[in-house]
């Protein structure tokens, strides 16, 4: 926990960081509202001025903001660190800030989907028994290669699927034995997203979808409105969602699933058509919608884009053949192996790394090159710090250097180690 | 002034947004919008009908009419089935509740009821129109068959005087101008003329001439009280004196009426027979109508009086002074009266038809999508082929068709879920689907016309009191398109939200 003068200067060098480039800074400055926002509204505002800024660069294509734009997202982006530095003064006079607190236990407790060593069969293809829990405000990832049984799983819980043993049982939805009656409660985007109308707007779209679910009158105006400056649609409410671009459409199709406030939302490889801008806004708004304390969520997605999704998810599971070869926390990953893994792109052989990692080698367990990667295995007395400076130390040019001991990427390497092995 | 003129459609943005927000399956039918452009629609069609010119001069083509109306409604129909998001509420997994499927169809066929009032009411007021300029209420109903008879002579002598039509001859037939009467006296020795009242006895000639009674065993004795009269007969053919027969009549009535449409004196005879033993037979009633040009009476029965009187009138009132002119208009106009008097609704009821079905068979695919093909022919063929195979005595053939389209749709979606299951996505799915959708249609009115043979060349009597018949098809067609339909589309939704492998 920051102490206060630490978050007055936090709140300082965020104003510089503005001033001097807003929109390399915005990123980061509303990730630090969200946090230390105690009025959820508050954070909304810096999601929402997220949505102008974009608005703006797409009016620019891409290029510097005008005078009056950038001045205007300043004086907003200001009012929200003064808005912030009241809160946080006003803090200490409040003792008991609970809501969080009662979010957490809650979160802590209510599965959305439990299932106990599940099994199913596709063909020539079966899941084996798998048990974990989806819980509200939690991210869950399934992980593997293709065709080792993310989507089947990913069907399973959607109830498109049956089990062929174990147990599967909603314990936070309600009408448990009714198919239709659950369904209806668990939001589902598909990687084919389905075909958008031609002649509704996206708003009177998200207006239809929640008066569908049972949210009418005021509240149904109130949730599009919401949904729709929280998705960064703004722009193109009053036009078809036709026009929209394949990432704009994902973000639709996620709005169309959330303005009705699902407790449950399953995405079978959501980052598959976007842009990696788009990609990061995506991850990013999964978060915060899951650390909402309006309307938690229980969201599990599967994607092949390992570190993004690692980097907001609480679970992961990974899944080769069928079988779960690690199902529990992302931060526990690394406790598998108990050593460290590094991945590098550099422009040099792998002898001559060897011999740059020389001063290491007592510590390196294994070295090995894959296609133009090559990753180190260390025990845990190396760090990341250590080992690169070892390697700039040695004139090697590094273009690319991730710390993956704590990533799902070991699996895969270990997969193929499985694989050369037998 | 401009504002004025939108106030309706803000109005209807209201209601819109009001819909929208609190009653979503409603809106996704889009009555509303259906209701708002149909009342411009009847709007423009009612003006049409009630200021539209008709009169025994000039009659429309009312086939054209007919025609105009159909496509109106199927182009309503059209369009109100691409705006409509009925369909939405299984895509996106909407909340239905117990009663949705009755709502939905309810909704259904309150639009094509809309659809309907719309467009053949207008058509309706429009032929009632032509059909009071030509039907006199004073005497017996226009028969079809005796008219197109009348109006054949005039074909006839169209052919067989195509050199008046030359114009060197064109003089000497204008100087014919009356061959209207005379040559309807040639053509039809029926239509015999006299320049003063015919005497019973003629009469009762004539009548046996042009019908034959079969009146030739009375007994004198049994029935003294009848009173007798010798008959003479005359053969049709060679109008020569073929014999004689007996005829007793009780009683014989002669008034004056005088019909409101031809306003022309119409003495009326009627005679009560009895037979030899003394049953009654059915009163018989003859007619004698002053013919304008010349000025003479002639006979009709109570079959021809109305189309004697029509033809004879558009004879007298034509105006053109050149014979050609005048001959090709009353061609015209004699086959324009006869599609105003035998408009068949077949057409128009196939393009309904057809529209329900392409709803059902949209419908029907749309819910049974996540099911596997042999599933859903074996959940919805089987119980449909037991119905129709074990049930089918208690209905009548006129009822078959409906079950046998019900049969149609339902294998249609069965068909098509196989084709467009793995291989045949987007476009070619959605050509399957409009394909099968086409030929199940297609498939059903070749079945509906080998069913109902005669349908096709049906003649509708004018007078024609809708009989029990009609309303219980009418009521089959009704329950076959609500009741099935709903309980299939209920049992569809349920198995389409089962897990796959819990249903195979």
């Amino acid at each position: 926990m920051k102490t206060e003068d630490q978050f007055t200067q936090d709140l300082a060098s965020w104003k510089t960081e503005l001033e001097t480039d807003f929109t390399a800074a915005y990123d980061g400055f509303y990730r630090f509202v969200d946090d230390y926002a105690l009025d959820p509204q508050l954070s909304f505002r810096a999601l929402f001025l997220g949505s102008q800024l974009t608005d703006f660069l797409r009016d620019a294509q891409g290029l510097l903001l005008n005078e009056k734009e950038l001045k205007e997202l300043q004086a907003e982006a200001f009012s929200i660190i003064e808005a912030l530095a009241l809160q946080h003064g006003a803090k200490k006079t409040q003792p008991n800030p609970s809501i969080q607190h009662t979010f957490n236990t809650k979160k802590s407790y209510s599965a959305v989907f439990k299932a106990e060593n599940i099994t199913t069969s596709v063909s020539n293809f079966s899941i084996k028994p798998i048990s974990f829990e989806l819980r509200l405000g939690e991210i869950t990832s399934i992980v593997g290669k293709n065709g080792n049984g993310k989507s089947t799983l990913l069907g399973i819980i959607a109830g498109n699927r049956g089990i062929t043993s174990g147990e599967a049982t909603y314990p936070e939805l309600s009408n448990n034995h009714n198919w239709k009656k659950l369904k209806e409660q668990i939001a589902y985007i598909s990687p084919v997203l389905p075909e958008v109308s031609i002649h509704l707007s996206i708003k009177k779209d998200l207006q239809f979808m929640a008066a569908m679910k049972g949210i009418r009158s005021t509240a149904n105006e109130k949730a599009v409105s919401y949904i729709i400056a929280r998705m960064g649609l703004n722009k193109y409410e009053n036009s078809p969602a036709t026009i929209l671009s394949s990432g704009y459409k994902l973000r639709f199709e996620l709005a169309r699933q959330l303005v009705w406030s699902p407790k449950l939302l399953i995405m079978d490889e959501p980052l598959a058509n976007i842009d990696i801008k788009a990609q990061k806004l995506l991850l990013n708004d999964l978060r915060n919608l899951t650390n909402s304390l309006r309307t938690p969520i229980s969201i599990v997605l599967s994607s092949q884009h390992l570190y993004e999704i690692e980097n907001i998810s609480d679970n992961l599971i990974y899944l080769e053949n069928g079988e779960a070869k690690y199902n529990g926390k992302v931060t526990d990953i690394f406790m598998t192996t108990n050593s460290f893994s590094f991945l590098l792109e550099a422009d040099c052989s792998i002898l001559t790394l060897r011999n740059a990692l020389l001063p290491l080698s007592t510590d390196i367990i294994e070295l090995k090159e894959e296609l133009s990667e090559k990753i180190i295995q260390t025990n845990n007395k190396v760090s990341a710090n250590l080992l690169l400076s070892t390697i700039i130390a040695a004139n090697i040019p590094v273009r690319h250097f991730r710390d993956i001991s704590n990533s799902s990427r070991i699996f895969f390497e270990n997969e193929k180690k499985r694989q050369y092995t037998s | 002034m401009k504002k004025n003129a939108n106030i309706p459609a803000r109005y209807l943005q209201i209601l819109d947004k009001y819909l929208l927000l609190n009653h979503p399956l409603l809106w996704a039918s889009g009555l509303h919008k259906l209701i708002f452009n149909l009342t411009w629609v009847t709007a423009i069609n009612l003006l049409l009908a009630y200021f539209l010119p008709v009169g025994i001069e000039a009659f429309h083509d009312i086939d054209a009419f007919l025609l105009y109306f159909s496509i109106l409604g199927a182009l309503s129909f059209l369009l109100w089935g691409i705006f409509q998001s009925l369909m939405s509420y299984r895509k996106s997994n909407g909340i239905t509740g117990r009663f949705f499927f009755f709502k939905m169809f309810s909704i259904f066929y309150v639009a094509v009821l809309l659809i309907i009032i719309s467009e053949f009411i207008p058509f309706n007021i429009l032929r009632q129109r032509c059909i009071k300029t030509l039907i006199d209420p004073k005497i017996p109903a226009l028969q079809v068959k005796p008219f197109r008879d009348r109006i054949s002579y005039h074909k006839i002598y169209l052919d067989t005087t195509q050199s008046f039509y030359d114009k060197s001859f064109e003089k000497a037939f204008d100087s014919l101008s009356n061959f209207a009467s005379e040559h309807s006296d040639a053509q039809h020795s029926f239509r015999t003329t006299s320049r003063e009242k015919l005497s019973d006895l003629q009469m009762a000639v004539k009548i046996l001439q042009n019908v034959g009674m079969g009146v030739s065993s009375y007994s004198i004795d049994e029935k003294r009280h009848i009173i007798k009269a010798k008959m003479g007969y005359v053969n049709k053919k060679t109008s020569k004196p073929a014999g004689f027969f007996l005829i007793y009549y009780k009683n014989f009535k002669e008034s004056i009426i005088v019909p409101e449409l031809y306003k022309r004196d119409v003495i009326l005879r009627k005679i009560t027979l009895k037979d030899s033993l003394g049953n009654e037979m059915p009163p018989f009633t003859f007619y004698y109508y002053h013919a304008p040009n010349p000025s003479i009476y002639k006979y009709a029965s109570s079959n021809t009086i109305q189309a004697d009187l029509l033809a004879d009138s558009l004879l007298s009132t034509d105006q053109a002074d050149r014979s050609i002119e005048r001959l090709n208009r009353l061609d015209k106009q004699l086959e324009n009266i006869q599609s105003s008097t035998e408009v068949s609704y077949i057409a128009p009821v196939f393009v309904l038809l057809g529209c329900l079905m392409l709803f059902l068979v949209l419908f029907m695919v749309t819910y049974s999508t996540d099911l596997s093909a042999i599933l859903t022919t074996f959940v919805v063929l089987i119980p449909t082929v037991v119905i129709v195979t074990f049930f089918k005595e208690k209905f009548s053939t006129t009822n078959l068709p409906v079950w046998l389209l019900l049969l149609l749709i339902i294998m249609a979606m069965g068909i098509s879920y196989f084709l467009t299951s793995t291989n045949f996505r987007n476009f070619r799915k959605n050509t399957c689907i409009l394909v099968l959708a086409y030929f199940s249609m297609a498939s059903c009115v070749a079945l509906f016309c080998k069913f109902e043979p005669g349908i096709l060349d049906m003649d509708i009597n004018l007078r024609a009191v809708p009989s029990m018949a009609i309303i219980t098809d009418i009521s089959a067609i009704v329950l076959g398109l609500y009741i099935i339909p709903c309980f299939y589309a209920s049992r569809i939704e349920k198995l389409s939200y089962l897990p796959l492998e819990s249903i195979s």
